[in-house]
């Protein structure tokens, strides 16, 4: 096992190493959000559906758990540098643990957004971009699929266009339990994530309103939940992922799919293993 | 774990032949447009894929005077339709397609 993540390791390196030398931005990213601010007055709405699975495959019986999320995006270019955005998620969990089976369905928690473009220059060949994001969560979902506290994620994006190449990247990092009080020896949880987007756009047709884009996309995530006192410490949970992709484009509607493979998971003692999970959207503009 | 990466290594030399070339010919000019005089056409930067055309567009259909406006981001253009004796100024044409996060470059008609 130590020696599959090793292997791992190198492989992720070697990959990263590649992307940057291919180019350091995003914006042709699926799951990954990127893109810059869009054009002032313009709205867009934007439906995802994401299967997670995690089971526990060694174990006899195996134990697996199920969610598909639900999500519904809304953003509005504000201004031309500036965008807000509302995103409300609903949840469908199945679970089977040593042969005890339950569901749960609800809403998760309520995030509101903001993205302002800090640096655009377009040329004839390529385009450059960076602007940064404040996420706030709030605890408005239902049990057992919300986090139960405030939490604020800045972040930054990175965006680069080649002729018909995208690349594009963003970072962020969450900060958890803001707003509430914390016992003596509480150690608070958090979140850092860095994710890239390759992804070509080719043309169909001879109007220009069609385009097929093949995405690959690198996320990777660093996070550890909350620790109240007198817990065993918490070890960190790593995650990578390598999804491959596709995404439609006819004029202002967007369809996409992904696939996304975990290729590193360094897990705290006990958890659940990803499995590939399965992503399929559609974004409007108007 | 190594058929999952065997299957990413797969897919990804898949995606790299699907990045093959593309092209772009034609008018950005769209045909229902024929007859009509009053046509400007602009360079745009930055424009990368069709969902682009809306911002663009619709950020020139709200100038007083603009009938319609057709953008193409392959061929880097907008095509915008003046109404009938009408005139555009042009630093209002460049600051509407400004507003749509792209760069105007010389007007090619």
């Amino acid at each position: 096992m130590k020696k599959t993540i090793i292997d791992n390791l190198n492989i992720m390196r070697s990959l990263l190493i590649l992307m940057s030398m291919i180019t350091l931005a995003p914006a042709g990213g699926i799951s990954v959000d990127a893109g810059l601010t869009p054009a002032q007055n313009r709205w867009m709405v934007r439906y995802q559906v994401r299967h997670i699975k995690r089971s526990h495959e060694n174990m006899n019986p195996e134990s697996v758990m199920q969610t598909d999320m639900h999500m519904l995006n809304l953003a509005y270019g504000l201004r031309a540098d500036l965008t807000i955005m509302i995103m409300q998620s609903w949840m469908d969990r199945e679970s089977d643990m040593m042969n005890m089976q339950s569901e749960f369905s609800g809403m998760g928690d309520l995030n509101l957004m903001a993205k302002y473009r800090l640096y655009r220059h377009n040329s004839s060949t390529n385009t450059l971009g960076l602007a940064t994001t404040l996420c706030l969560t709030a605890p408005t979902g239902e049990d057992p699929f919300t986090s139960d506290y405030w939490s604020l994620a800045p972040g930054f994006y990175l965006s680069y266009r080649l002729n018909n190449w995208a690349l594009d990247a963003s970072t962020n990092y969450r900060f958890q339990d803001l707003l509430d009080e914390k016992p003596d020896g509480f150690r608070s949880g958090y979140e850092f994530s860095l994710s890239s987007a390759l992804a070509r756009q080719l043309v169909l047709g001879t109007d220009g309103r069609t385009a097929l884009a093949p995405v690959l996309e690198l996320t990777g995530s660093v996070s550890r939940n909350d620790q109240m006192p007198g817990q065993a410490e918490q070890n960190n949970e790593v995650l990578m992922l390598l999804s491959p992709g596709l995404k439609w484009t006819y004029s202002s509607l967007i369809l996409e799919f992904l696939v996304q493979i975990p290729i590193l998971q360094d897990l705290p003692e006990g958890s659940m293993e990803h499995s590939p999970r399965g992503l399929v959207g559609m974004r409007y503009m108007f | 774990m190594h058929k999952s990466l065997n299957m990413t290594l797969l897919l990804t030399i898949i995606f790299f032949y699907l990045s093959g070339c593309s092209h772009s010919s034609g008018t950005v000019i769209p045909e229902e447009w024929s007859g009509q005089g009053n046509i400007h056409i602009y360079k745009v930067y930055g424009m990368d894929c069709p969902g682009c055309h809306g911002g663009v567009e619709k950020q020139l259909v709200d100038l007083d005077g603009v009938q319609a406006a057709h953008a193409d981001w392959s061929r880097k253009q907008v095509a915008i339709l003046l109404l009938t004796d009408r005139e555009v100024a042009e630093d209002e044409i460049r600051a509407a397609i400004e507003r749509a996060n792209f760069t105007p470059g010389e007007r090619i008609q």
